[in-house]
Formats: C-alpha cells, sequence, structure tokens
C-alpha cells in the first residue's frame, strides 16, 4: 500500500557561483530533487481499504482520501521523503588538466518550520551520505558535523555535511525523511528553508518555501504541496442504542417529571486506518457532551445526568473483545486497546457539558487494531476500543416549553427560561436535540501542558456552528403528547445529506479510510453517525441474507407447526381404527381406506389447526420484526410502529380494531364448525 | 436386514416400506423444528464478534459477557421476578375460575369462558398497546406490578383451559359427598378436589411462569427504565446490535424452558396416570 505516490520533482536549483572553482550546484541530476511524499497509492474502499479504484479528486472532492494518485493529503505518521542531489562541476572546462580541483566540507541544511496551526515534524532520518568525524581528506573533523537538531519551538534541522567534493564532475544523492507526528493539527502546514553551504563559499540560500500547505494540487512541475490530515489517534463515536432505552423519570429530589434517556458514547480505533493515524493513549482522555436544539447553537436548559442511577457513566461491555493488534495477530480474547481503565463524569451544573475523563488507561503502546476482530479483511464495523454510556434527565417542562416562534414574557423571565422555551405549558412539545461529544483528545497538550484538540479550535467536529462538522452529534427527538402519557421518539438522521461518517462537506481532511454514502441510504437499523468516517454497515451484510419474505414465511412456519400438529393428531387420534379395518375388510386399498374414510374424518382437526394457526399469524409481530429485516410489515408491526414512532393513536387504534374485528369474526364463523375451546396455542 | 420394511405397519397391511416416504417426511419436519436451537447452541460458544455458524473458534466469552453484564443480569432479575409473580398471581385466580365455571350452573357460563381466553386468541399486541394506554393513565408503566398484571391477563387463559380440562374427569361427587358430610365449600375445594387435580394446577403454574418469562410484545411497550424484561432486551438488541450474546442468553433459555417444559410434562402424566 506504500508506494512513492509523487513523481520526482526535477527542478535544479543553481547555487550561484561560489568563489573559486569548482562550482557546487544543488540538484544537478534531473529528476533527483524535490520531495516525494509516501503515502497510499490507491482509493480507500467501503473497507477502508485500498481498493484500486479511480481516486476521487482532490483535495475538495474527498480530501481523507489518502490513496489515490494526485492525493496531495500527508497522513500523520506518513513520511514525506525529501531527495536532493548535490553536484559539483568544473566550470573552467574540459581544458584544466588536472581536473583536481574540489571543495571541502561541502554542507547542506534544511530547516522545517511548523506553520499554524501547527504541524508536528521532525526529520526522521540522517542521510547516508552525512558524515560526521574526521574528514580523511584533510584530518581534520568535519565542520559542521552532520546533525538534526529539533528545537524547543517545533521546528527541526537537518545538517547534512557531504566532506569533499571532487571535480570535474560529482554529484552526491541525499534522501532524508520527515515525519509528520499525529499530535499535528488538521490542516496543519509546515516550512522548509534550504541552504548549501561550501567551505570557502559560504552558505546561499537554495529556497524557502512552503511545503505543507492548502489546497493545491500536485504535479510534477509545481513545488510539491501538500496538506497534513492530522487524525485523532483514538476516535470517538456515538452510536444510538435502541428506541426505548429514553423513559419516562421523576426526579428523585425535586419530584419532577422528566425524560430520561441514555446514550453510548464509543470510543474507537479506526480499524482500517492501518495505524497510520493511531498512536498508543499514553494520558488521560477527556471529552465533554453537551446537548443543543438541533440546527442551533442553543443549548438545552437543565439537563442533567440522573441523578441517582447506577449505570451513571459506566465502561460498557464492548471493552471485552479481542483486540487485533498492529501486526494484524488477534489479540488473546478479553484484551483491550484500552484495557484498564476507570472513567468519571461531571456536570457542574444542570445544562452545563457533562465532561468525562477516563484515567488509567493502557499505556503499552503496542496496541492498535488495524483489521477486522477475526483478522479478516471483510465487512467489518470501526472498532469498539470501549465505550461507556450515561444517562441524561430533561424536565418535561423544558420539552414543553420550547417554541422558536413564542416571544418570551415576564413570566418566561421570572421562571428562568429564555427563547427559544419561552413556549406555552401545556404538556404537549417536542424538542429536537442533538447530543454531540467534543473536545475531544486523548493526548495532545498545548506549551502550557493543557489538553488541546487535535482538530483545532474551529475544526474539530461536534459543535454546532462556526463551520464546524456535525457528525459527531446525534439528533435525537423528545415528544409530550397529552395524550397516551409520554411517548418516546428517538431516532438517528443523517445530518448532513450526502454522508454518513465520511468527511463532511465543508470540512477538511480528516483520517477516513471510506466511500460516501448515498443520501437515504440505510444500513441495517441502526444509523451510526463517526466523526472519522469508518461506517460500519456491518449489519447489511446480516440483512441481506435474511432480508425477505421467504425468511419470514420459513421462521413463520416453524414456530406455527406445532400449533398445526396438535389439533390434526388429536382429531386423528380420535378416529377409530375400526374403520379403516372394515374399508379394507371391504376391499379398500390402503391408499383408498385412507382417503375416503380416514381423511375425511380428521379434517375438522385440519380445519381447526388451519384456523388457529390463520387467527395467530394475523397478530405476528416479532418473527417479521426479525426476520423480515424492515421489508415484511405485518399489521401488528403497522401498529407498533403508529404508536411509538409516529405517535399516531388513531390509526394504530383503527389497524387494531381492524385486526381485532378480523379475528373475532374468523373465530366466530370457524366455532360454528368445529371445537375451538378444545384447542390451546399462545400468541407470538 | 431391510426385512422389517416388508412388514406391515398398521393392521391395514401398509408395509413399513411404503412408508418409508413417510418417515423421511417426518424426519425432515423434526430436523426444521429442532434446527434453529442446534444452530443457537454452537452459536454461542463461538469466539467470533459476529454470530458465525459454525463457529470457527470457541469461548465461552459470550456468557462472560452475559454474567457480567448488570444490565443482562438486571433484565434477567426482571424476567425472573415477573415470571415468578405471575405464576403466583395467574395461578390462583386461573384455578378459581376454572372451579367456578366448572360447576356454576349460570347459563351465561360459557361466554364467560370465551371472554377468559380472549387474551389468548386476540393478537397480543392489542394486549399490549391497550396495556400500555392503560398503565400510563394509571401510571404503572415500567413498573413490576404492571408487568405481572398483563402477564397474568395472558396466562390466565392457560391455566384455566388445563386446569379445566382436569376438573372436567374429576368426580365432583366426592366433592358433593364432603359437603353433605359437613365440611364448607372452600374445605371440601382444598381437602378434597385440589388434591386431586393438584397435577394441572402446578403444570398450569409453570406454564404461567413460562408464558411470562417468554413474551416479548407486552414487555416492549410496558417494561423499561428500571424494570426491562430480558426478553425486551434481547429483542431489541438484535434489532440494533447482532453480537453473540444473543446466543448465549438463547441457550440459556432454551434450557430453562426445556427444563421447565418437561417438569410440566412430568407433572402432566403424573395426573393422567391417576
Amino acid at each position: 500500500m506504500i508506494a512513492s505516490m509523487l513523481g520526482s520533482v526535477a527542478v535544479p536549483i543553481s547555487v550561484g557561483a561560489a568563489v573559486g572553482n569548482p562550482v557546487v550546484t544543488l540538484g544537478g541530476v534531473p529528476g533527483s530533487t524535490g520531495h516525494v511524499v509516501q503515502t497510499g497509492s490507491e482509493v480507500f474502499d467501503g473497507l477502508g481499504e485500498c481498493s484500486g479504484a479511480a481516486p476521487l479528486a482532490p483535495p475538495v472532492a474527498y480530501p481523507g482520501n489518502d490513496c489515490g494518485p494526485g492525493d496531495n493529503v500527508v497522513r500523520t505518521n506518513d513520511v514525506v521523503s525529501y531527495g536532493y542531489s548535490l553536484g559539483v562541476s568544473n566550470l573552467d572546462g574540459p581544458s584544466d588538466p588536472a581536473g583536481a580541483e574540489f571543495v571541502d566540507d561541502v554542507h547542506f541544511t534544511q530547516t522545517i518550520t511548523p506553520g499554524s496551526p501547527d504541524a508536528v515534524v521532525a526529520f526522521a532520518s540522517m542521510p547516508s551520505a552525512c558524515r560526521t568525524g574526521t574528514n580523511p581528506d584533510t584530518g581534520n573533523p568535519y565542520v559542521p558535523q552532520s546533525s538534526i537538531v529539533t528545537d524547543g519551538s517545533g521546528s527541526s534541522t537537518l545538517t547534512c555535511n557531504v566532506g569533499r567534493l571532487d571535480g570535474p564532475s560529482q554529484t552526491i544523492f541525499l534522501q532524508t525523511q520527515v515525519r509528520v507526528d499525529s499530535d499535528s493539527k488538521n490542516n496543519a502546514d509546515f516550512t522548509a528553508s534550504d541552504t548549501i553551504c561550501e567551505t570557502d563559499g559560504g552558505c546561499t540560500p537554495v529556497s524557502t518555501r512552503p511545503e505543507v500547505t492548502g489546497a493545491d494540487s500536485v504535479d510534477a512541475t509545481a513545488d510539491n504541496t501538500a496538506y497534513v490530515s492530522a487524525a485523532p489517534r483514538f476516535d470517538l463515536a456515538k452510536n444510538k442504542y435502541g428506541p426505548n432505552d429514553a423513559g419516562v423519570i421523576t426526579h428523585p429530589s425535586t419530584g419532577e417529571l422528566g425524560f430520561l434517556y441514555r446514550f453510548y458514547e464509543t470510543i474507537e480505533v479506526d480499524a482500517a486506518s492501518d495505524g497510520k493515524g493511531s498512536s498508543p493513549l499514553d494520558g488521560d482522555l477527556t471529552f465533554s457532551d453537551m446537548m443543543y436544539v438541533q440546527g442551533t447553537t442553543t443549548q438545552v436548559p437543565l439537563f442533567e445526568m440522573h441523578p441517582t442511577s447506577t449505570n451513571d457513566c459506566r465502561w460498557n461491555d464492548h471493552a471485552s473483545r479481542p483486540v487485533p493488534f498492529g501486526d494484524g495477530s488477534l489479540g488473546p480474547a478479553g484484551t483491550n486497546v484500552i484495557a484498564t481503565g476507570d472513567v468519571t463524569c461531571t456536570q457542574s451544573a444542570p445544562g452545563a457539558p457533562i465532561d468525562f475523563t477516563l484515567s488509567g488507561t493502557d499505556t503499552s503502546g503496542d496496541r492498535f487494531p488495524t483489521k477486522g476482530s477475526n483478522n479478516s479483511t471483510s465487512l467489518q464495523p470501526p472498532y469498539y476500543v470501549a465505550s461507556l454510556y450515561n444517562y441524561v434527565w430533561v424536565p418535561f417542562e423544558v420539552i414543553d416549553r420550547y417554541d422558536p416562534a413564542a416571544a418570551c414574557d415576564a413570566a418566561d423571565t421570572a421562571a428562568g427560561f429564555a427563547a427559544p422555551f419561552c413556549g406555552e405549558v401545556d404538556t404537549v412539545g417536542d424538542l429536537p436535540v442533538t447530543n454531540c461529544v467534543y473536545d475531544f483528545d486523548p493526548n495532545a497538550t498545548d506549551a502550557l501542558g493543557n489538553p488541546v484538540s487535535n482538530y483545532g479550535a474551529d475544526l474539530e467536529p461536534g459543535i454546532y456552528g462556526a463551520g464546524t462538522g456535525l457528525n459527531n452529534c446525534q439528533n435525537t427527538s423528545f415528544i409530550l403528547r397529552n395524550r397516551g402519557g409520554a411517548v418516546k421518539y428517538f431516532h438517528s438522521e443523517v445530518i448532513s445529506s450526502g454522508y454518513v461518517g465520511g468527511v463532511l462537506p465543508g470540512q477538511t481532511a480528516y483520517h477516513t479510510g471510506d466511500g460516501p454514502i448515498e443520501p437515504g441510504q440505510t444500513f441495517a437499523t441502526a444509523a451510526r453517525q463517526y466523526n472519522n468516517g469508518t461506517f460500519p454497515a456491518n449489519n447489511a451484510r446480516l440483512c441481506e441474507r435474511i432480508d425477505n419474505m421467504t425468511g419470514t414465511l420459513i421462521g413463520m412456519v416453524h414456530i406455527m407447526l406445532p400449533f398445526l400438529i396438535l389439533p390434526v393428531y388429536n382429531a386423528m387420534k380420535a378416529i377409530d381404527q375400526d374403520y379403516l379395518k372394515a374399508a379394507s375388510n371391504l376391499g379398500a386399498s390402503p391408499r383408498r381406506a385412507f382417503w375416503t374414510v380416514f381423511f375425511p374424518l380428521s379434517t375438522p382437526g385440519l380445519f381447526a389447526g388451519s384456523l388457529m394457526v390463520f387467527v395467530l399469524c394475523l397478530g405476528f409481530f416479532v418473527t417479521p420484526a426479525v426476520l423480515g429485516g424492515g421489508k415484511v410489515i405485518m399489521v401488528s408491526m403497522k401498529i407498533v410502529s403508529n404508536i411509538e414512532l409516529f405517535v399516531n393513536w388513531g390509526a394504530a387504534s383503527a389497524l387494531g380494531v381492524v385486526l381485532l374485528v378480523l379475528t373475532v369474526a374468523i373465530l366466530w364463523a370457524a366455532s360454528r364448525f368445529v371445537n375451538l375451546g378444545a384447542m390451546t396455542g399462545g400468541g407470538h | 436386514m431391510f426385512g422389517w420394511l416388508k412388514k406391515p405397519a398398521s393392521e391395514t397391511q401398509i408395509t413399513h416400506g411404503q412408508r418409508l416416504w413417510l418417515y423421511i417426511f417426518s424426519g425432515v419436519v423434526m430436523v426444521l423444528l429442532v434446527a434453529p436451537t442446534l444452530i443457537v447452541i454452537p452459536m454461542s460458544f463461538s469466539d467470533s464478534q459476529y454470530l458465525e455458524f459454525p463457529p470457527e473458534t470457541w469461548s465461552l466469552r459470550w456468557y462472560n459477557n452475559y454474567f457480567g453484564s448488570p444490565e443482562w443480569m438486571n433484565a434477567t432479575y426482571t424476567s425472573l421476578s415477573a415470571a415468578f409473580l405471575t405464576m403466583l398471581v395467574a395461578t390462583p385466580v386461573g384455578v378459581v375460575a376454572a372451579y367456578g365455571l366448572h360447576t356454576s350452573r349460570f347459563p351465561l357460563v360459557r361466554l364467560a369462558f370465551v371472554m377468559l381466553i380472549t387474551p389468548m386468541m386476540v393478537p397480543v399486541v392489542l394486549v399490549a398497546i391497550g396495556a400500555f394506554y392503560v398503565f400510563v393513565k394509571l401510571s404503572l408503566l415500567y413498573t413490576m406490578t404492571g408487568l405481572v398484571l398483563a402477564h397474568s391477563i395472558l396466562a390466565l387463559p392457560l391455566v384455566l383451559i388445563v386446569t379445566g380440562s382436569a376438573l372436567k374427569s374429576y368426580d365432583m361427587n366426592q366433592e358433593l359427598a364432603a359437603r353433605s358430610l359437613g365440611a364448607p365449600r372452600w374445605k371440601a375445594f382444598l381437602t378434597i378436589t385440589l388434591p386431586q387435580i393438584r397435577f394441572a394446577v402446578v403444570t398450569s403454574a409453570l406454564l404461567a411462569f413460562l408464558t411470562s418469562f417468554d413474551e416479548v410484545v407486552i414487555a416492549m411497550f410496558i417494561s423499561g427504565g428500571d424494570n426491562p424484561t430480558l426478553t425486551r432486551n434481547m429483542f431489541n438488541a438484535l434489532r440494533d446490535q447482532i453480537d453473540p450474546t444473543i446466543a448465549a442468553i438463547s441457550t440459556i433459555m432454551i434450557i430453562v424452558t426445556s427444563v421447565m417444559m418437561i417438569l410440566a410434562q412430568v407433572f402432566g402424566r403424573g395426573s393422567s396416570k391417576r
């Protein structure tokens, strides 16, 4: 997957005439200078692997794409490879008989300086041609000695003394690598400045150029530009968990009624990134969670962590899955990237963000997943490293009051509410909420040691407004109805059409390995959103297999078979065997005896059993819901969705009455022919 | 060796050979009936993160996951309590109802019987939404009381039918004799009738337990909050995230259910032998 992506750039740069002969030039050989970003060579497919498909047009359409030719994104832990040639040539021409001109201590320096936002970059290797120690040609130490110096401000300087260059013509190739550390911020850049010096000629600046900067496409003639895509090493994703995990809870201290809903936060490593952008967790991990009114930056007032729930802020069992390590081997069951750890959550006041801190985490540094949990490259979800969940309680009054159109009066203000929470208090309301995770930050700290985000202040996904991404958020609606009590409505949707996960429009690169997902496309029943674009679609495979009428029918037949067999068996058992004997005594063949004597006598049981099965099947819910994959909709499911999802008691009741009348009518009609009381059964 | 094929299978002179296709067909049906069980149990011992059959590697991790999860444990506790309480509520009520229907000369007795077994015939989703609506009004939503009430409604018809059929084969004259000897009616029932139908009562109690334990649809509506039932959580988990914990729980449930059914059979047989 790692391959040289860029054609080498041949821009010989003349140092200019130095004093004396010969002249030293930088870049004497075409095709040997410039820098090369070594990165992926193909497009990531939906599995996060390079698929070999045509690349998406960089950088705007899909800036996170890391593996196509023409990609100019430098990944964290990618290597930016610089190649230079230093040449010496004798400009006096061939008439010089001796050809003995030489220069000593030719040295090349390159300084890379982080721009803003910061790229954390450093030279990763010393070119083999760089000398240290004593020059055998002169017997004196090399001046200067070759070195790599990284100073406190983050810039890194390579000094490379190549020693003596002889005339009439000699070329030395230098190759060095710059590694972009994963602490780099998104869209970071850095600048490189090069000089070349010789002992008797002083130093000449070769060039000063932005090395890694904005969205310039790469070609062989322009200066090589690329920009840094800094993924957080661990990524946080929110995950829906079931529509029924919301409920109605009375506040234990005030007695106020409120809406309780549980959410998951999943901390995971991008399984598709092949180690890139993933480095070990070596410190406390913090992040915050906040609730906003959907589509705004308005915070939801008064929401709080559920005051008494013992399940607050708890690591979930997902952490018990085995970890494929960086080398592709599968860790023993029960080992985790974050094998240890303790999570605490605090909320300073109702309505304030909930701050999470994970401490005591694994620091061994060799653990990150690269493949699916069984080391397969087949369709896999992002790897769950650990997850936690928490309960949030929202007062009904807040849901009730939400009304963007309502004006605030003195009473609202007195009650402590401001727009848009000034609507009528009438136990009816619909509050669209977005629950966002932000400030997720595994390791990065600023100069003072305070945690900062990998994304930088204005690029971090997860907070509404200010041109930020939305994909760390999850939409939820809390709906109150004054009939039928509080009815829950919880859904997750594609916030920005066109992408689920992946890189959102308007958001610049961060690490991703996934393709765009069409608007309206649904994978499985749980829509998930991630901020690093590893949308799993794992259930799609399972659904495809069983998502049909046939599967539902097989399942229903399987469950219903005993309900038919029992009455038929009872009816047959009651038939006097002497009839059959009489029939065969009168010359009937066994087959004829069966069809003309036995079978007609057993029909009441068959009839009753069939009716029973039909009636019971009318009300089926669980089997089609599980096996139908959302495509086989039976009346019961329609009734349930009318109530749970659409809060439409009228429609549900009408369907219910139809179902009931149908059932009763069939049973009544049947009871005129067969004795139904003798049968037993149960509903499914 | 295959001589048995030529022997008659019944008094109608049909040989086993002629019936061979029937045996094969019956075998296929039996396999169909048992197959899901045979698939679920191995899957629960899989080491894979996904439901996988046959499993490539084996482990007990999903059982570990189940027993180590407070959520699942809480749900299991809720289910077991609800089932036990349902048994305690539905069995006496059902037995008394069956006794009443059996002895009553009231003209509308048949109608009453039909009314009482209605919950078994009516699609359970209708019972569920009805219970949901009423329980919201009565503040019984997500409470154990509500769950037990609703499940008792479902279990009642089973108790009624099982106990009722036992009463039919019981000679009421014995109780009449006791009463004519001066025993009050309740005493005659408790000391004469009840001991003789006790196997049916135990069977119906077990069935009531199972009815509640296996029930999903009603639980989906009226259980939740601090009292989610196991089946409800399983259904949600199956719908939202498929992992082998479900298979592990299913295996445990299959075992529990089978044991209960065997117990019911054993007691039922005891009853019929008498």
